[in-house]
């Protein structure tokens, strides 16, 4: 390379950035003669494949290699911005160790439980793999099967497996990872306003007067909204942010209203504001009497523990834990009184004038406020609640669906919204917010596949926690895991997760991109195909749907989750998975098999080859014989359209930047339930939560209750499990990053200095963290980026040689089912004692 | 990939080493050159001082400073190099986030010719 020539390229990186910044151009910026095409790259756009902001990024391909990303500037989302995890987007596709070519344990050259991997063919590894599963579901029949899925997953992965799950084996036993992440917010806007997903977008960052962030460090995890949040609090003073934690974290850097809470104690914070609003006569009795109505919680709800744990049986009261009946506001008002700023400020160990700071942010009708939040919310034993009661604060006050009022759920994969809920990918859903238990649902589902009545199970199957049990207690034995690593993910892996993927009974499959501890405890290995080796389609946090093209090859064998599940079901015909009786009043299905029925069924096979833009590759189609994801996208969207889950038309998706659903006439649709704003509201409602037949929000009564676990004179520390910026979530892909792990080798246990102290621990002193279910060996961090309160620590959960959740409680929301990885207790003890 | 049983330990899975040596040696070695750009957003009134430390990490130029934002080009011989320095600079005092905006890798042997 020539001076000259990087000099110029050097001017043109600073001359985008500082448009980008929106600041004046440095004066050594001069474009490229003949534009960034000159450098003969291939420009494509794309969404970012790790969290769930779903920046828009440019991607740049020369010979079949991805070879420069930038952010993309007609990107609404991120305008140009692309952080750390999004810069290592084309690292993780060129790994030294991409899996590629199927693994199959063997032994004497067979499959043995107890062999070796062996590399096999495509054809053994499925054939191998349906073997196993025609042998479970001849013994036990569809409940023995299961698959765990993923916010990573592509739509048309996610509906493809729904489908072969659900109308193919007659299994429900189909959860995602996002069990783990979002299950409680997707809960309660489905109790709360009757359908799911936020009513706001980001564009409401511009629009506030105030932020408060409910247990969401986005400093680390959400760098591009935080830049938004950012540069709205720094360009416009009267802007104030509240940031709740059990630590301080990076967020609170940016903190008016800085706020460290005892774990579990957010839900008395909530009611504390609602009373606040209540006595000092803030409520919008208008919008109030209008648009909502109250509700009382069932309470003592136990901790979704196995039903005989002890402390399972001593707490759980309440039949039907997502139970509710309906009162008044009066009876809502008396129900809040108890929690007064004195008793509220003991409990949480929080300032009055901070408490009372916070609260006026929700109470002063000057004021607009968006309330955002992640795992400290969901990973909650009452996340469901806590999710309402962050919704009762701005239904109190009117503080919703118009720009710069909005409580907004954010989200950690870059389709926990748009495939994981979306397309219905939960033990208990279906697509456009249907369930199984409701029969006119399945018989719509059954109608749009094209499959006969009675096909679709309507008992929910096993969620993500209950999968691991069962997979132990040797009830599923036959399970499938896409794009996750959930044996490092999951809580108390080693009691829990792990002794069900070993079980002797069981069969284990697991499709990645690269190895992980998972992949190494399963009896098959699938090389996946990741990102823009495909046609994929991602849904981020604010209902955006974005669509890409096959922009490279994938390396070697290896095929993506979507041909993988398509390429199974051809190995099953209606007559080994469909009962006698069905087949005999229906008796055209016979001898088809599961592919013929679910994917070259006439409808989902419509869209020709001819149809592809013949500038990109598309291997799954070429394979099948028709543009497969056209055809699941469009059957897809019919579930939805006219139903306020409309989404464009397919070839669109390749056009635009995404769209946030309702898209209705080709427009998107920003903020939800206000008329003028969204289509679906009727002329003079004003406003109209029309996912509730009422077109009422419910306002919920329930009262702080304590976590499963907490510290005792034994194991005298809460843990708090997350993670940090430099490593995504398991950190498969970023420990393989040099730079990055020596930036973060390994997992610590960030402590108060005096607890540290007081077990005669100095920083780097090495530690074991001991709960009831067991213990890692770890290092003491009391300096660094998170503070901690006495009596709390901190362990991310990145590191596969410290696995921080085999000491987690495998502890759930009884209503969303999903894990509260935040609050268990531990013991730390000195190696060396 | 291998083709004979028992070659792939735990270790091998879990330090990414999967692939053999021979395998390993089929790979080009290719080597590429980096040219990144990024926008700093700091706390404006150390905006001056952040800078001067930025301007102070190796291949780091800063190339122009206004209010709470910083535009920086870095050069490296790896994507890892400036992930790193950019994670770096983000978990910095004063700076809320450093995202990175445009990317040019070069295959450090292609002399091509000046655009």
């Amino acid at each position: 390379m020539t001076l000259s020539r990087r000099e110029i390229l050097k001017a043109q990186a600073a001359g985008v950035a500082a448009l980008v910044a929106n600041i004046a151009p440095p004066a050594s910026a001069q474009p490229v003669s003949g534009g960034v095409e000159a450098l003969q790259i291939t420009w494509s756009k794309a969404p970012c494949r790790f969290c769930g902001t779903g920046c828009g990024v440019m991607v740049g391909v020369k010979s079949g290699k991805v070879v420069a990303t930038h952010g993309d500037m007609k990107a609404d989302v991120n305008r140009g911005l692309n952080c750390v995890k999004g810069y290592f987007l084309s690292k993780i596709m060129y790994g030294a160790d991409r899996l590629t070519q199927p693994l199959l344990r063997k032994k004497d050259g067979v499959y043995a439980k107890d062999g070796e991997f062996t590399p096999v063919s495509w054809d053994e590894a499925l054939d191998t793999m349906a073997a196993q599963a025609k042998r479970v579901l001849k013994d036990k029949g569809p409940t023995a099967l299961g698959m765990f899925g993923s916010g990573q997953w592509t739509i048309f992965e996610g509906y493809a497996a729904t489908k072969l799950m659900r109308a193919g084996f007659r299994s429900n036993n189909l959860d995602p990872n996002a069990r783990h992440c979002m299950a409680s917010a997707a809960y309660a806007f489905m109790r709360t306003f009757g359908m799911d997903e936020p009513m706001g977008c980001y564009d409401d960052f511009e629009a506030t007067d105030a932020f408060v962030l409910w247990g969401s460090n986005m400093a680390e995890m959400h760098p591009i909204l935080w830049t938004r949040v950012a540069d709205r609090r720094l360009g416009h003073p009267h802007v104030k942010v509240a940031v709740l934690s059990t630590f301080t974290n990076r967020s609170a850097d940016l903190a008016d209203i800085p706020i460290v809470f005892k774990p579990g104690t957010d839900l008395a914070i909530m009611n504390y504001i609602a009373n606040h609003i209540i006595t000092t006569g803030r409520v919008n009795k208008d919008f109030v009497d209008k648009h909502t109505t109250f509700q009382l919680g069932a309470t003592d709800i136990g901790y979704g523990l196995r039903p005989d744990d002890p402390r399972e049986v001593a707490t759980r009261k309440a039949e039907d834990p997502a139970a509710t009946t309906p009162i008044d506001f009066e009876a809502y008002a008396a129900f809040v009184r108890d929690y007064t700023l004195d008793k509220v400020s003991e409990l949480t160990g929080v300032e009055p004038g901070f408490l009372e700071q916070l609260a006026e942010l929700y109470a002063d009708p000057q004021r607009k406020v968006v309330s955002l939040w992640t795992m400290g919310f969901n990973q909650h034993v009452r996340g469901v609640w806590a999710n309402q009661l962050v919704y009762n604060l701005h239904l109190l006050t009117g503080k919703i669906s118009e720009p710069g009022n909005s409580p907004f759920s954010l989200t950690g994969q870059p389709s926990a919204c748009g495939t994981a809920r979306e397309v219905g990918t939960f033990a208990h859903r279906l697509p456009a917010d249907m369930t199984v238990v409701n029969p006119e649902h399945r018989k719509h589902a059954e109608e749009i596949w094209r499959v006969p009545a009675g096909i679709i199970p309507e008992k929910p199957g096993y969620h993500a926690v209950e999968q691991d049990r069962m997979l132990k207690d040797g009830k599923l034995n036959f399970y499938w895991i896409q794009v996750n690593n959930n044996l490092q993910a999951a809580p108390n892996s080693a009691n829990e997760t792990y002794p069900g993927y070993r079980n002797p009974e069981n069969f284990i499959v697991v499709s990645d991109a690269y190895p992980t501890v998972t992949a190494l405890a399963a009896d098959l290995i699938l090389p996946a195909a990741m990102w823009v080796e495909k046609e994929g389609a991602y849904g981020n946090a604010e209902r955006r749907t974005h669509v890409w093209h096959q922009l490279v090859k994938a390396p070697g064998e290896a095929r993506s989750d979507l041909w993988q599940l398509m390429e199974f079901s051809k190995r099953f015909t209606t007559d080994e998975v469909w009962p006698t009786e069905i087949l005999d009043a229906n008796p055209n299905y016979r001898g088809l098999t599961l592919f013929d029925v679910l994917y070259k069924n006439g409808h989902v096979d419509r869209f020709p080859l001819s149809e592809i833009n013949p500038a990109y590759d598309n291997a799954e189609s070429v394979d099948f014989g028709f543009y497969v994801h056209k055809g699941l996208f469009e059957e897809y969207a019919s579930f939805g359209r006219g139903h306020g889950h409309d989404l464009g038309p397919y070839d669109l998706y390749h056009e635009v930047r995404g769209l946030r659903w309702p898209v209705v006439d080709g427009k998107e649709t920003l903020w939800r339930y206000r008329e003028g704003l969204d289509p679906y509201v009727k002329p003079g409602k004003g406003v109209e939560f029309y996912g509730n037949k009422d077109g009422k929000a419910r306002i919920l009564a329930v009262p702080y209750e304590p976590p499963a676990e907490s510290p005792d004179a034994e194991f005298d520390v809460w843990l708090v499990t997350g993670r940090v910026l430099e490593h995504w979530h398991s950190g498969s892909m970023t420990m393989r990053v040099p730079e990055l792990y020596k930036a973060f080798p390994g997992a610590r246990c960030f402590m108060n200095p005096e607890d540290a102290r007081k077990r005669g621990l100095n920083q780097g002193a090495e530690i074991r963290v001991i709960s009831r279910r067991g213990e890692i060996r770890t290092r003491v961090e009391t300096r660094g980026r998170n503070r901690m309160p006495p009596g709390v620590v901190f362990v991310p959960w990145f590191d596969a040689s410290q696995l921080i959740n085999k000491a987690t409680l495998d502890a759930t929301d009884p209503i969303s089912k999903q894990t509260d990885f935040k609050k268990c207790a531990v013991k730390i003890v000195s190696v060396s004692a | 990939m291998r083709t004979r049983d028992h070659d792939i330990d735990r270790r091998a899975f879990l330090t990414g080493n999967v692939l053999s040596e021979a395998d390993k040696a089929r790979r080009p070695a290719e080597r590429f050159f980096h040219i990144s750009s990024a926008v700093v957003t700091v706390r404006p009134e150390k905006a001056a001082e952040v800078a001067r430390r930025l301007a102070a990490l190796p291949q780091t130029e800063v190339h122009g400073i206004e209010g709470s934002k910083i535009v920086i080009v870095m050069e490296a011989d790896s994507t890892g190099e400036i992930g790193g320095r950019l994670t770096t600079i983000a978990l910095m005092d004063d700076v809320f986030s450093a995202n990175l905006v445009f990317e040019q890798i070069e295959p450090l042997d292609d002399h091509g010719a000046d655009p």
